[in-house]
């Protein structure tokens, strides 16, 4: 199974990890615990688990613009995941996301959330202009 | 995307990692609008300075951006703080949020911002004229300079104004282009009843109905001042995400209606009377008898608006136990001091705060719990910053002066 995706803030070779899969839009600013990598928001379908050095996989972002100083932070501590996968573009992720140099893709189809689930080994690399995702 | 040499050298690091991560976004940017290149702006806006909206997260970038030796190339001011730079004792703010506030506007001034410390820079410290490209963060300066203004500016997030201001550039998209600048919805406003707090109202009602995209066109059966346009499009750009109005015979790109929408027809029409701005305090809005605070200045206050409230005033004390707080920028708060709306409004006992304003202070720390102002786009996000544990309603200067003083 391969999905293709538009590169947001590219990267060299292949990388790979574990998948965490939420359907929802994410806050950075409250939703997650720039300290610990924890999704802190009680509505999330992804709640209390941990954002780090994970293929984190989500719809898209929400609320405010600090989101993208909140993803610099969890960079900084450490707690960031390994690439940021979305369906929509979100400026406030595409910004942090640059500032924090962490790979990133967006605009993939959301039959991923049906293929794709969370803690399933995925990879993920650049083809041409297009990013590819691999399941396994 | 074509990029000059020097943009090329820049994205390349050769002016260092900031200039590269900062060129880059713009660049990201533009692709994703379609934009055929950069253009070079002289001044820029920042948002994203009080402690309470960005905390640590913006301090751990900025101490980056310093030690990697970034300068702004930009002019560029910056919003308010979490509270008065010089006086935050008296607002009740805690020292530890005023120590981190304060090496918060340390860093971004040693990057080169001015600290103005202001939502309405454009009245004296940072003034874009017709026409110019700038990048402006704060949303409502953004709709201001763009309708009021006739400057040119997209409606920035805290960090890609803070990469234009690195960089001297943003991307040629949006409202930088003139075709993009054209209204869509006509909105006829019987506004002959209208107070100081129903143009806010009416931002709110329209900022809910139309989309991002949607520039609205005003038509005024009598003339609002640019002041009552401010609140205007303050609660437009809070409640709606709108960047841009017209104002029919008011604004500079709207002499006539054709002028505003570029000769074609509206795609949709609004008629809009006194009655309809009400529903809106009873959808939004709480009803309070009595408030602990009256907040006003949101957007900051200008000369002729403090001077309004002083005429009403004159002779009059508010009564005890309520706090009636404006907010406006430091330069103005001088120059309300050297002249004698001062005496009255201190006679009164009203306090005047600089830097700072009630969206962006910690209020919800300092024991309040009921609010009247004048101002949507403030009665709009306090309540949801601080978790519904305040209530704000809206009303005129008049209403709230006639029923808190004695």
């Amino acid at each position: 199974m391969r999905f293709y995706g538009k590169v947001i803030n590219g990267w060299n070779g292949e990388i790979a990890g574990k998948a965490l899969v939420s359907r929802k839009r994410i806050s950075f600013l409250g939703d997650v615990d720039p300290l610990t990598g924890r999704i802190r928001a009680p509505d999330s379908d992804i709640y209390g688990e941990k954002i780090t050095g994970r293929i984190l996989i989500f719809r898209g972002g929400r609320g405010s613009t600090v989101g993208a100083m909140v993803i610099y932070s969890l960079k900084k501590n450490n707690k960031a995941p390994l690439a940021i996968i979305t369906l929509e573009t979100d400026p406030v992720i595409v910004s942090g996301v640059i500032f924090s140099n962490i790979p990133a893709v967006s605009e993939i189809n959301e039959e991923v959330f049906d293929q794709i689930k969370t803690n399933d080994l995925v990879k993920i690399y650049i083809s041409g202009k297009r990013a590819v995702i691999e399941l396994g | 995307m074509y990029l000059t040499r020097e943009e090329e050298r820049m994205m390349d690091g050769e002016y260092g990692e900031w200039i590269a991560k900062a060129i880059r976004l713009l660049v990201k940017l533009g692709e994703l609008n379609n934009a055929e290149k950069l253009v070079e702006i002289r001044r820029a806006h920042l948002s994203g300075i009080s402690y309470k909206t960005v905390g640590d997260a913006a301090i751990d970038l900025l101490k980056d951006m310093v030690a990697g030796g970034v300068k702004l190339k930009a002019f560029t001011t910056i919003n308010p703080a979490g509270m008065d730079t010089l006086n935050w004792r008296e607002m009740s703010i805690p020292p530890d949020f005023a120590k981190k506030q304060k090496e918060l506007v340390r860093l971004y001034t040693e990057l080169g911002a001015i600290p103005a410390l202001t939502c309405a820079p454009y009245i004296f410290e940072n003034k874009p004229v017709f026409e110019e490209n700038v990048a402006f963060a704060e949303s409502s300066a953004v709709v201001y300079v763009n309708s009021v203004i006739g400057a040119r500016t997209n409606r920035h997030g805290s960090l890609d104004a803070l990469s234009a201001a690195i960089t001297g550039r943003v991307p040629l998209m949006g409202l930088l282009l003139k075709e993009n600048r054209y209204g869509n919805v006509l909105i006829k406003v019987n506004n002959e009843k209208f107070n100081d707090s129903d143009f806010g109202l009416l931002g709110i009602l329209i900022g809910n109905r139309l989309s991002p995209s949607d520039i609205p066109i005003f038509s005024f059966r009598k003339r609002p001042d640019k002041w009552r346009l401010r609140m205007l499009g303050a609660a437009l750009a809070a409640s709606g995400a709108i960047a841009m109005f017209h104002a029919i015979n008011i604004t500079p790109e709207a002499k006539t209606l054709k002028e505003a929408t570029g000769g074609l027809d509206p795609e949709d029409r609004l008629f809009i009377d006194k009655k309809d701005v009400e529903t809106v305090v009873d959808t939004y809005f709480s009803k309070i008898e009595i408030p602990d605070a009256v907040f006003i200045g949101c957007p900051h206050a200008s000369i002729d608006e403090i001077n309004e409230i002083s005429a009403l005033l004159r002779g009059k004390r508010i009564k005890r136990g309520i706090k009636f707080w404006i907010f406006t920028s430091r330069r103005i708060l001088e120059l309300v001091r050297k002249s004698s709306i001062y005496a009255v409004l201190e006679r009164a006992g009203v306090k005047i705060f600089a830097d700072t304003c009630m969206v962006v202070a910690p209020i919800e720390e300092i024991g309040i719990k009921k609010v009247w102002t004048n101002g949507s786009k403030a009665a709009w996000y306090i309540p949801k910053f601080a978790e519904k544990r305040i209530e704000v309603e809206v009303k005129s200067i008049k209403e709230i002066i006639d029923a808190i003083t004695e």
